[in-house]
Formats: structure tokens, C-alpha cells, sequence
């Protein structure tokens, strides 16, 4: 962040780091990997316990109520302190989504158990047939008295196989369009029926999952607003859950490893090299201030909606952009499948790199924003 | 997208209607065929305006205004493409407000009434950022470069040595000084000052005796954060024009814009500028802060490649047509190349970058 801090953030600032010093341990730092349920709950519990799990709740709802510029700080601190990539199903989606849609008891059941991670969250919304083209998604919900019926498919679900609940758009009929017709409904993943498939992905972690739904019996009551209203449930926060995916969390860690990267390989520094990382950073200074550009005016009521997609092509391919200078670094090693931990650092070579394959795809794919950016913001005519 | 104020939209629309009646890209493109001629009436005109007080103070005159007006102003300045040297004028005006001298003081008021043009001259960067140094009661040397210097009749130089080290104003006719300047693509100039055995004494300084060259270093940040300003400017207009051709072109049966292949790219340099522009807005609130150098020269740096990518594309998306001279797109095109050398390019707004950052791979945020 270029901006100037005042006393209060700097003071925050240091507080947040000597904190991360004292209870962020040595076998959390620097993993390539989100760590397994067992070892990130505990984790984000810490978290919550000190009142950073959700900065960006509103304090009302149990979260921090933090400014951007606080938001922001954490999320340097916990990046640069090698901080592991808690899940965000629960405190980027559905909490923030239940908290302006929810019933009443659905926010008390659900928020509490978001906040204290004590719950972990799947977003069932892809399917075999339904990914950038998410309005054909054809699994089914049938009313029976007061329960729906489910059947479908459901893929490429993030940590599905660790999920205590799901949160999905099914179809339950009706409507012209395919957008009507459409229930957002919160699914207990213990529910008889379901089936979950990890499917191991290209960096050779089991990521993401198929979801097969068998006569899941859901009661009406977990449906988010009304029968039919799902799309609407599901779009009206998506302004908001993009412009998290587009924040600089990833490019940070990113930026980490590219710093640990170069110290690694003191050999490969040369002019040119110097000149890759001071782009680097000066890379992740746009995402920043365009991050926080975003939020302050989001908090005003100033966003026109299409911040989210000009933020989450930027905040993806910056990340992505910092890993290819990691790789140069790298040099022979590039390819190297483990990384090496030193007494002062960890270097990675591959993992990371890998991983960041999915993030112009996920969150609705790059291609769909850019899209998005032609119709609605420089007005082209459609194709 | 960075919204501005109530005070700040009115400066911006006084800014972007002036130059449009002033004559828009026409006027630009008349001053091109004259060179070196140059447009003293216009620059009359922009004098009236009160611009180049914007960040002297009140107290001489000025409008003493923050750098984040200045950008506004220079912003939507930037969309009608002028080669007047205003960002320079600016500059020149805020360094001559920090002198506080009764010498400085009067070229101030020379600036800004129009009777003279004024601009700041920098280290010479090819020779690792060294000054112009008085030894032997003499002068020898080049000076960093000036942008669009050809209409200016005296120029701030910083002059070191061991005795009457200081600010100096060197006019353009002073013996042994060379100002020496090269036509560029867009109708204006760059070039420098050659000096051969000049006797300082002869030459009159500005700065009062306890100041130090470290008190005239954020005049490059000025320069630097008022060039990425007029290319957000010229950024969004080379787009709005490109795009409105994109809506009216037909080929195959259907607006050029329709089709997906030009959409993506064309978001793309949406994406580019708009991340620019949100970098050069928090520049401003860097700006008086210890990472003021910091964030002017990323700002630099970022819009000038992404102003390069975008002019390059709209050329593509333009087809033959944007090749020709007869097209406006390429007066864009060609200004942005002199924008983007301007008071140091990407690669060496970098190297500052990464100098003043210290050695990247060890220090923290």
C-alpha cells in the first residue's frame, strides 16, 4: 500500500505482525498447500478468538467492521508473515450473502458457526454442462410437502469433500427463461444421498470435488428468500464476493514466494532480473489501490458493478504474472516438484505456480468478465 | 473508477472544454506542420486560466491547490493531447514558490502573468543522475533532458560545488549555454542544455543559502505523477474513439465491435488503464509522504506501459485507416510516445523504483 498510514493503522499494522510472530507457528508458514480441516480450523479459530477472522463483516454481524485500509494491512501482514489460505466459502459467500438475504434463523444458525469456523462451506453451483454458461445448470428440486427433493450433479466444488454444508442453485421449475426458475437452497452435506468424488487436480491435490445428488431431502425452510428467486439470491452479491477474489491476497503470497525465490538464487539476479521484480511490485501497487479504489467507493454506494470484473482479470493475472518472473528465477530448477526449506526460507518452485492455473477460471472465468466489461462498461454491440 | 469531487469535477470540465475550443487534435495538428514554431496565443490563453499557480500558494499568487487537483486538471488536459509544456510550467511554478526568495518571487510572477516560460531541468540520468557542478569557477556539462522545450525562454537547473551551490535560472540566450532540442513525433521537443565554461557568476541563483538540492527533489515527482496524469487523459479518449469506431466499422455484416476476439482484447486495455488510474490517484495520496518518490515513479511507470499498449491497439483495431497521417488515432499514438519518455521512461522510472525501494529481496512491505 503506498498510501500514508496514520498512527492508528501503523499502530495496527505492528500489532497484527507481532501477533503473527507470536502464534502463527512454524509448520503454518509458507505452505504451498491450504492445509488440511484438522489444521486450519484451529488456525482460523486463533483468528477469531483475536477478532480478524472477518474484517470485512459488519461489526453487527460479529464481524471486525474494519476500513479498507485496515483490510488491507491484514492482508499484507498475514502474506508477508507466510500466513496459509484459510477457506472462504463461509466468510467470503454465503455469510455475507446471509447477512443481507438470510431469514433470521438462518443468520443465527449459520453465522455464528461461519465466524468461529466451525462450520466449513462448499458453493455448489457448476455442473457438468453448466460452467461459464452457470443459467443451464439443470439439477433438479421437486416440492414434497415442505422439503425439496434433489437430484443432479454438481462439479469442480471446492473442498466438498471436507464440507459440513453446501450452498447451491437447483432448479425448480418454471419461468421462461432459464434464469427463472432457479432456488438458492443451503444443503447439510450428512444429508442421506450425496456422494462426494474428489477429483485431484493438476497440481496434484485433491481440490475439488464431484457432487452427485440422490433424492437429497432439503426442507423448505433452508431455501434463501423464495422458491424461484435464486438467481437474483445469487447475483445480487456478486459484485461484492468479485471484488474479494480480485483483492491481492494471492499476488501477495505470490510476491512472497517470488522474494524467497530470489534469495534462493542470488545467482539469477541480474539488471534484468531487477528490473522484472521492481515491475512485479509496482504490479501489485496498482491491484492494491485499485482494490482499495473499489472498496472505498463500494462502502459509498459508488460502485457501478463492474468493478468486480476488471478487479478479478487483474487480481488473477497479476498473480499469475508474478509467478512466471518466480519460475525465470528459478532458472533449471523451474520444474522442481517439492520445494526446499532452509533455516530462512522456503523456496517454491512448481506448487504454487500450478495451483495458480485455476484462478483466471474460477469465480466466473476470465474470458466471462471480459465479456462482461465489452457489453456492460465500453457498450460494444453484442456478437 | 475514482470519482471526483464537486470542486474537482468543475476543474476538470473547465480543463477538457478549454482545449476543445482551443481547436481539439486540429490545433494540434496545425502546431506539428509549424515546428519549431510555437503557440504563444494559446499559451496566452492557458496563462489566463490560472492554471500554473496550481500548487504555488495564494500568498504569491498562485492557486495553491493539492498535487490530486493538479492531476485532475492535467488528466482531462491529457484528452486533447497538447504539446504546450504545462506539466513543466507547473513544476517550475512549485519550485519557484519553495525558493522564497525575492528572485524567485519575481520569475514566478513572470510565469505566471505569461511573460515568460519556465521549466525544470533534471539530472543528467545517462551519467548515473549527476549534476551540473561549479568547479574552477566554471561550468561544464550537460543537463538531464526537458520535454517540450522548444517555446521556453529560461529554465531551472540545480548547480552544485563546494561554494554557491543552489537553484539557478538559466536564460536562453546566456553565453556558453546550448540549448540544444530535437523535434519529436507529436509536435514537440526534447533535448537539453549544453553548458561550455560558463561563469556562474553571470548567472543568477534562486535558492536561499541554508537549501539543499534534497529541497527541489520532488520537483521529478511532480513531473513524473503530471505526465501519467495526461496520459490517463489520453487514454480514455484514444478508447472512446476507438471504440466508437469498433460500433460503426461493418465488415462481414456486423460492427467489428461485435466481434469477441476484439471485445477481450479491447477489456483488456480497459483493465489496464482503469488500474493505472486507480495507481496514480493513490500516488497523490503518497504525495508529501516518505513514499511519495515511491508511488510517483510506479505511477510513471505503470501508465506509460499501459498508455503504449493501448494506442498500439487502437491503431490495430482501427485497421488500415489508423496508419494513415489523415487519422486521429495517430496523433494519439505519437504523443503518447513522447509522454511515455518524458522525464524518465518505464525502464528507468524502474530503476528509480527499485533504488529508492533499497534491495527488493530483503526488506518487507
Amino acid at each position: 500500500m503506498l498510501r500514508p498510514e496514520s498512527d492508528g493503522e501503523v499502530k495496527f499494522r505492528l500489532e497484527v505482525r507481532n501477533w503473527l510472530k507470536e502464534n502463527l507457528s512454524a509448520d503454518l508458514r509458507d505452505l504451498t498447500f491450504r492445509p488440511l480441516p484438522e489444521k486450519i480450523l484451529p488456525w482460523c479459530r486463533k483468528l477469531y478468538d483475536q477478532g480478524w477472522i472477518a474484517p470485512h463483516w459488519p461489526k453487527s454481524a460479529g464481524g471486525m467492521g474494519a476500513t479498507p485500509v485496515q483490510q488491507v494491512i491484514l492482508i499484507e501482514e498475514l502474506a508477508l508473515a507466510g500466513a496459509p489460505d484459510a477457506p472462504a466459502q463461509g466468510l467470503n459467500h454465503i455469510g455475507p450473502l446471509l447477512i443481507k438475504l438470510g431469514s433470521d434463523e438462518q443468520k443465527k444458525r449459520h453465522l455464528p458457526s461461519i465466524l468461529k469456523s466451525d462450520v466449513i462451506w462448499c458453493q455448489g453451483y457448476s455442473e457438468p454442462n453448466a460452467g461459464s454458461d452457470l443459467t443451464s445448470l439443470r439439477t433438479k428440486a421437486d416440492i414434497d410437502g415442505d422439503e425439496l427433493v434433489i437430484n443432479g450433479h454438481k462439479i469442480w466444488t471446492s473442498w466438498a469433500q471436507h464440507a459440513h454444508w453446501m450452498f447451491a442453485l437447483v432448479r425448480t421449475g418454471g419461468g421462461s427463461s432459464n434464469r427463472e426458475g432457479i432456488t438458492f437452497v443451503l444443503i447439510d452435506m450428512a444429508s442421506d444421498g450425496i456422494t462426494r468424488r474428489p477429483i485431484e487436480n493438476i497440481a496434484r491435490d485433491e481440490e475439488f470435488c464431484e457432487v452427485f445428488l440422490d433424492d437429497v431431502r432439503v426442507p423448505i425452510s433452508n431455501v434463501v428468500r423464495e422458491i424461484g428467486q435464486g438467481w437474483s439470491v445469487a447475483t445480487t452479491l456478486l459484485n461484492e464476493e468479485r471484488i474479494r477474489i480480485g483483492g491481492p491476497v494471492h499476488a501477495l503470497r505470490a510476491m512472497a514466494k517470488l522474494r524467497a525465490m530470489a534469495r534462493y538464487r542470488p545467482e539469477s539476479m541480474d539488471s534484468r532480473i531487477a528490473d522484472q521484480l521492481a515491475r512485479a511490485e509496482i504490479e501489485v501497487e496498482a491491484l492494491t489501490a485499485s482494490y482499495l479504489d473499489s472498496l472505498e467507493r463500494f462502502e459509498k454506494g459508488e460502485s457501478d458493478g463492474s468493478d468486480s470484473s476488471y478487479l478479478k482479470i487483474l487480481g488473477t493475472e497479476t498473480t499469475q504474472f508474478i509467478h512466471d518472473i518466480a519460475m525465470d528465477i528459478a532458472g533449471d530448477e523451474g520444474a522442481r516438484r517439492v520445494p526446499i526449506t532452509t533455516n530462512e526460507l522456503t523456496a517454491d518452485f512448481s506448487e504454487m505456480f500450478l495451483q495458480s492455473m485455476r484462478l483466471p477460471i474460477y469465480g466466473g472465468s476470465n474470458e466471462i468478465q471480459r465479456s462482461i466489461l465489452a457489453g456492460r462498461v465500453l457498450h460494444l454491440p453484442r456478437g | 473508477m475514482t470519482q471526483y469531487s464537486e470542486s474537482e469535477t468543475l476543474i476538470a470540465d473547465s480543463a477538457a472544454a478549454f482545449f476543445e475550443q482551443a481547436g481539439g487534435v486540429d490545433r494540434v495538428r496545425r502546431i506539428r506542420d509549424k515546428w519549431p514554431a510555437f503557440d504563444r496565443a494559446a499559451w496566452e490563453e492557458i496563462v489566463g486560466m490560472g492554471w500554473l499557480g496550481m500548487l504555488a500558494p495564494e500568498s504569491k499568487g498562485g492557486l495553491e491547490l493539492g498535487i490530486r487537483e493538479a492531476v485532475v486538471l492535467l488528466e482531462n488536459i491529457g484528452r486533447s493531447i497538447p504539446v504546450e509544456p504545462v506539466v513543466g510550467a507547473i513544476t517550475a511554478a512549485f519550485i519557484l514558490a519553495k525558493c522564497d526568495t525575492d528572485e524567485a518571487d519575481n520569475l514566478l510572477a513572470d510565469l505566471m502573468g505569461g511573460e515568460k516560460i519556465i521549466l525544470p531541468v533534471g539530472k543528467d540520468e545517462k551519467k548515473s543522475g549527476i549534476d551540473l557542478e561549479i568547479i574552477n569557477d566554471a561550468v561544464n556539462g550537460r543537463t538531464g533532458s526537458v520535454a517540450d522545450m522548444h517555446g521556453a525562454d529560461a529554465f531551472l537547473v540545480w548547480i552544485g560545488g563546494k561554494d554557491n551551490a543552489g537553484l539557478y535560472v538559466v536564460e536562453k540566450n546566456t553565453t556558453g549555454v546550448d540549448v540544444k532540442y530535437h523535434e519529436t513525433v507529436d509536435g514537440g521537443s526534447v533535448g537539453c542544455l549544453i553548458f561550455k565554461n560558463v561563469d556562474p557568476s553571470k548567472l543568477k541563483i534562486l535558492s536561499r543559502e541554508n537549501m539543499s538540492r534534497e529541497d527541489f527533489s520532488d520537483a521529478g515527482d511532480v513531473l513524473c505523477l503530471g505526465n501519467a496524469a495526461l496520459m490517463l487523459g489520453l487514454m480514455k479518449t484514444a478508447l472512446e474513439i476507438t471504440t466508437e469506431y469498433m460500433k460503426t466499422r461493418q465488415q462481414f455484416g456486423s460492427p467489428i465491435g461485435s466481434f469477441q476476439a476484439l471485445q477481450h482484447r479491447t477489456a483488456s486495455l480497459y483493465v489496464a488503464m482503469i488500474s493505472s488510474r486507480a495507481l496514480v490517484y493513490e500516488a497523490c495520496r503518497a504525495f508529501g509522504s516518505e513514499r511519495q518518490s515511491l508511488a510517483c515513479r510506479a505511477a510513471k511507470a505503470r501508465s506509460a506501459e499501459s498508455t503504449m499498449a493501448l494506442v498500439k491497439e487502437c491503431i490495430q483495431f482501427h485497421g488500415a485507416i489508423g496508419f494513415t497521417d489523415e487519422c486521429d488515432i495517430g496523433l494519439y499514438f505519437r504523443r503518447a510516445m513522447a509522454l511515455s519518455a518524458a522525464g524518465g521512461n518505464p525502464s528507468e522510472c524502474r530503476r528509480r523504483y527499485a533504488e529508492i525501494r533499497g534491495d527488493l529481496t530483503r526488506s518487507a512491505c
